[in-house]
């Protein structure tokens, strides 16, 4: 790797897993001996690997990201990620080589689908492991499609950041790494809350943080996929809700409102439209399920239909109820709510609200040009116009992304899947959601794929957490080609 | 709105419909079969209306302009009144409740080829034969109308129809109006006629090789046996019908400049390359999967049963000579990507289309060089012109509403209780003008006959949004439309 920033960027974030590693470790040590020596191994290449990064970029005044630098440390920092945080599955002996890369793709990307199913014993030190790194690996996109992509330059803007020139890119931010620093105290603080609160409603302090844990990642892996249905307890069920919403919110405008800018709060058009869209897509789901009588009462109809609905809006993909039995309909609205995903600049995956709500208004105008021809016209996002270059960047990667969409899930169908399971699934992975159960309704069973489907869906699941974009240009050969020009 | 120019041609439409009626009178009075009795019924009643409309309606071609509020409204009530009109014979016979026949007579005139007839081989001669000349009239209007009239249209009512992909390849064709037509209309009747003599030559029967021949050349997709061009199975006949399929999702227009300029022409058009690339990518994979996976063991019937449907599904036909439910998955998502490439512009066929997805293709290409090479200055070409970003806006803007208007109506026909693939696939299949879904009851075998009556409706308005290339059906969803404004 020539690039001296992404080097530097690189050994910082495996030290940081690496780091990682110590509760796994100390778990090991306690409880499970066998695991010791895969942690202790893993550990050790992850802590050569950075030592040997941070040796080698010392010199501070290099560095400065170049956008090429971005997109290689957008494009290549999860699939290094997911091979660096694989070692102590693989090691462990419990997977193969892809079913280790699977997995910890799974958890890093937030997906949150695990490839061994729920009867067979999980060594205790490895589910931590796959919790702290889903934490990490939401807190680092989180951070990253926030702060450090909307500031890359004008294309790299319009191009990656899903808002173009929103609240992410506001010249009265602070300073990168105070922001940084704000954000990733944010998401402790928010993970925190939400332990206490899940505490209130009964749960142990233990329980409480690693279901806070996998909430706020906006994973929502759970060792026990049940877990939630099987409490039925309404408190737990709101407070999850709760978060799952504010954590599908972006981060930047949490940040303001926080900082009592709520002029900047109310403004801010995605956050209308999320809403909006969650109050839509949940009362039809309710409405649906009403008229079907899927459930006896109004008030559980509701209690379900809402949960689920956030709950695979924010890709999450926690269930609080069988859904398999719901009506068509429903099915339909939950997987349009997994393709839409959260807010930009947060936890969820996703096409993002933003950039669907530039979709929507550019469709309503160029159906309104067709009666006024010469009308001219501009589409307003947080009161500001949106500029040409991210209009065009946005349809753009709409065409992207139902092109991959195609692509990937005509590939997954050769692992012997019907068509309706290989799309769900691609969309449950390509939007990071990963519930129990697949949104349209099929249960799904990973630990019997091929190593072929292992692959697809590795990629998948990364390509999904990278904006789809980075990917695609890191696959045009120009890229690779050495340049003066950057 | 000038509702007595609104009148005036619908009421030329009937007319013609009326004069149209005849030609399946005549079928039936050889035949001797039912349609002798309700064809000279259609006929008055066309007629009737015909006069009663242009009595109330008034148009002078020379003093007066179509304002593009009447144009939309014309455009799309021709369709709805030439569905309303055809339906009648299928209802008054009873063969079909009064939606399901509106709804076979839109996917006829439409060249959709969806069926809800679940034994079409019951059905009089001289009916079915209604359905075919449907296929085949519907195909010839779209033909003539979007590249010989609507490009000489001047004024403000060429906007419409900036979006139709002929829009950005202006000037490929004669502009005398009535010599296009001409010369469009010999191309497609020739096509017809050959297609004709040679089934009938690979031992068809004369009216089974002129209602196949009409199916395919319209792009249609309606067969007059259950099992479609399965029934056959013949080779050759599939060979002549795939062929006709094949160049009838081709664009129109280049045919005409082969014959003018010499066959060169066809291998420089970008869009056409592109469509012969889709085409041969697509039966090649499916042949090595349907080979590989061991679903089928000869790879010559392979080659056959993949080649014959991807030469349906690309031309957006939807004719059958398998039962392709039976395919293993990757086949059918194969089939279901063709729904949203379509055929090329200036053809019958559905769909986003061909030029639109070169267009697409080139412009993420100079998209991710621009990335990479920020200073650069790169354009979009296209068949050697440069795209303007303005085209370049309005292709990603068809593009986006395409899978927006697929998406929010397969949500209404699941919300009347269908299953998820089944709503995808018919409310895809529907806009593209295919015929054929995916799934138990509109598979390959099936019918939309099972689907509830709201369903058939919502799918109704995909044909005709499909077929007007949806922004000037999506144009009367606006509420501005019907207020009362004189800016027009």
């Amino acid at each position: 790797m020539r690039d001296y920033p992404v080097l530097r960027l690189m050994g910082i974030v495996c030290l940081i897993l690496t780091a990682g590693m110590a509760p796994a470790l100390a778990y090991a040590f306690w409880k499970e001996t066998y695991m010791v020596l895969p942690f202790v191994g893993s550990a050790l290449v992850g802590l050569a690997f950075s030592a040997y990064a941070l040796r080698q970029t010392r010199d501070r005044r290099k560095m400065r990201l170049s956008v090429r630098g971005g997109i290689l440390f957008m494009g290549s920092a999860w699939f290094a990620m997911s091979i660096l945080c694989c070692l102590p599955y693989w090691a462990s002996g419990q997977y193969t080589l892809l079913q280790a890369l699977f997995e910890s793709a799974s958890a890093l990307t937030t997906t949150g689908v695990s490839c061994i199913p729920d009867d067979v014993p999980y060594p205790s030190s490895l589910l931590i492991w796959h919790e702290i790194i889903q934490w990490l690996g939401s807190m680092a996109a989180m951070v990253l499609f926030s702060v450090i992509m909307p500031r890359m330059g004008a294309t790299a803007a319009a191009i990656f950041s899903a808002e173009g020139q929103g609240v992410s890119a506001e010249r009265t931010l602070p300073q990168l790494r105070e922001i940084v620093r704000f954000l990733v105290l944010l998401y402790g603080g928010l993970t925190l809350a939400l332990t206490l609160g899940l505490m209130v409603t009964g749960l142990g302090p233990l329980t409480a943080l690693r279901l806070a844990a996998c909430t706020i990642s906006s994973s929502g892996f759970i060792r026990d996929a049940d877990f939630v249905a099987s409490q039925n307890n309404l408190g737990l069920e709101f407070m999850l809700g709760l978060f799952m919403i504010i954590t599908a919110m972006n981060y930047v405008l949490l940040y303001r409102f926080l900082q009592r800018r709520y002029d900047v709060f109310r403004q801010d058009s995605e956050r209308k439209w999320f809403f909006g869209i969650l109050a839509f897509l949940s009362g039809l789901v309710i409405l649906n399920l009403l008229v079907n009588h899927t459930y006896d009462g109004f008030f559980q109809t509701v209690r379900y239909g809402l949960f689920q609905t956030i709950s695979i809006l924010g890709t999450s993909g926690m269930a609080s109820i069988d859904y398999t039995n719901w009506p068509p309909m429903a099915h339909m609205l939950l997987f349009y709510a997994a393709l839409i995903g959260g807010c930009s600049a947060s936890t969820a995956g996703g096409i993002k609200v933003s950039r669907l709500v530039v979709l929507l208004k550019i469709c309503i105008l160029e159906v309104k040009r067709v009666l006024h021809p010469r009308m001219v016209a501009s589409i307003v996002m947080s009161g500001r116009p949106v500029a040409q270059n991210t209009i065009i960047g946005v349809t753009r990667y709409l065409f992207t992304y139902v092109l991959l969409m195609g692509i990937l899930t005509a590939l997954y169908s050769l692992t012997g899947t019907d068509m309706i399971e290989a799309l769900s699934t691609i969309v449950v992975f390509l939007n990071n959601v990963g519930p129990a159960y697949t949104v349209l309704g099929e249960t799904s069973h990973f630990q019997y794929l091929g190593n072929f489907g292992y692959i697809v869906l590795y990629f998948t699941m990364i390509i999904g957490r990278i904006e789809i974009v980075s990917f695609v240009i890191l696959l045009h050969p120009d890229f690779w080609k050495q340049h003066k020009g950057w | 709105m000038n509702i007595r120019i609104v009148l005036y041609l619908l009421g030329k439409l009937c007319t013609f419909l009326g004069a149209f009626y005849a030609v399946p009178l005549l079928v039936a009075v050889y035949y001797g079969d039912q349609g002798r009795e309700v064809f000279p019924a259609c006929i008055v009643l066309c007629v009737l209306l015909g006069l009663l409309f242009t009595k109330y309606g008034h148009f002078n071609r020379y003093s007066e302009l179509i304002s593009n509020r009447d144009g939309i409204l014309v455009t799309v009530f021709v369709w709805i009144l030439a569905a309303v009109l055809s339906a009648v014979p299928y209802a008054v016979l009873g063969y079909l409740d009064p939606v399901s026949a509106y709804f076979e007579a839109m996917s006829g005139l439409t060249t959709v080829g969806a069926t809800v007839i679940s034994d079409v081989e019951a059905w009089p001669k001289s009916l079915l034969f209604w359905r075919f000349w449907t296929h085949w009239l519907g195909g010839l209007g779209i033909i003539v109308i979007f590249l010989a009239i609507l490009p000489t249209i001047s004024g403000s009512a060429v906007h419409l129809f900036n979006a139709e992909s002929t829009g950005f390849e202006e000037g490929k064709l004669k502009p005398k109006l009535k010599n296009t037509a001409q010369i469009l209309f010999g191309i497609y009747l020739g096509l017809t006629v050959a297609a004709a003599v040679l089934l009938l030559l690979a031992g068809l029967s004369p009216y089974d090789a002129v209602c196949h021949a009409m199916t395919c050349v319209a792009t249609g997709g309606f067969s007059n046996y259950n099992s479609s061009v399965a029934h056959f199975q013949n080779p050759l006949a599939e060979l002549i019908l795939g062929v006709t399929m094949f160049l009838a999702g081709g664009n129109f227009s280049l045919y005409y400049n082969v014959l003018r300029k010499g066959p060169k022409t066809i291998l420089q058009d970008d869009e056409f390359r592109a469509y012969a690339t889709v085409f041969f990518l697509v039966g090649t994979l499916i042949t090595l999967n349907l080979f590989g996976s061991g679903f089928d063991s000869s790879l010559i019937h392979s080659f056959r049963v993949a080649f014959y449907q991807t030469a349906s599904f690309a031309s957006t036909t939807g004719t059958v000579s398998t039962d392709f439910e039976q395919w293993p998955a990757f086949s059918k998502l194969l089939l279901c990507l063709l729904y949203i490439t379509g055929g090329c512009a200036g053809s019958t066929a559905g769909g986003v289309k061909m030029s639109r997805m070169v267009v697409l293709f080139r412009g993420l290409r100079v998209d991710i060089l621009h990335m990479l090479h920020p200073k650069t200055i790169r354009r979009v070409h296209y068949n050697g012109r440069v795209i303007s970003r303005q085209t370049m806006h309005m292709i990603l803007s068809f593009f986006t509403i395409y899978i927006f208007t697929v998406t929010v109506t397969a949500l209404v026909i699941a919300a009347t209780g269908t299953d998820v693939l089944t709503a995808l696939t018919a409310s895809a299949s529907c806009i593209s003008s295919a015929g054929p879904g995916f799934g138990a009851i509109i598979g390959a075998t099936g019918t939309y006959a099972p689907l509830p009556l709201a369903a058939k409706f919502m799918l109704t308005w995909n044909m005709v949004m499909g077929r007007l290339e949806l922004f000037v059906v999506l144009a009367l969803l606006n509420r501005g439309f019907w207020r009362g404004n004189s800016k027009w």
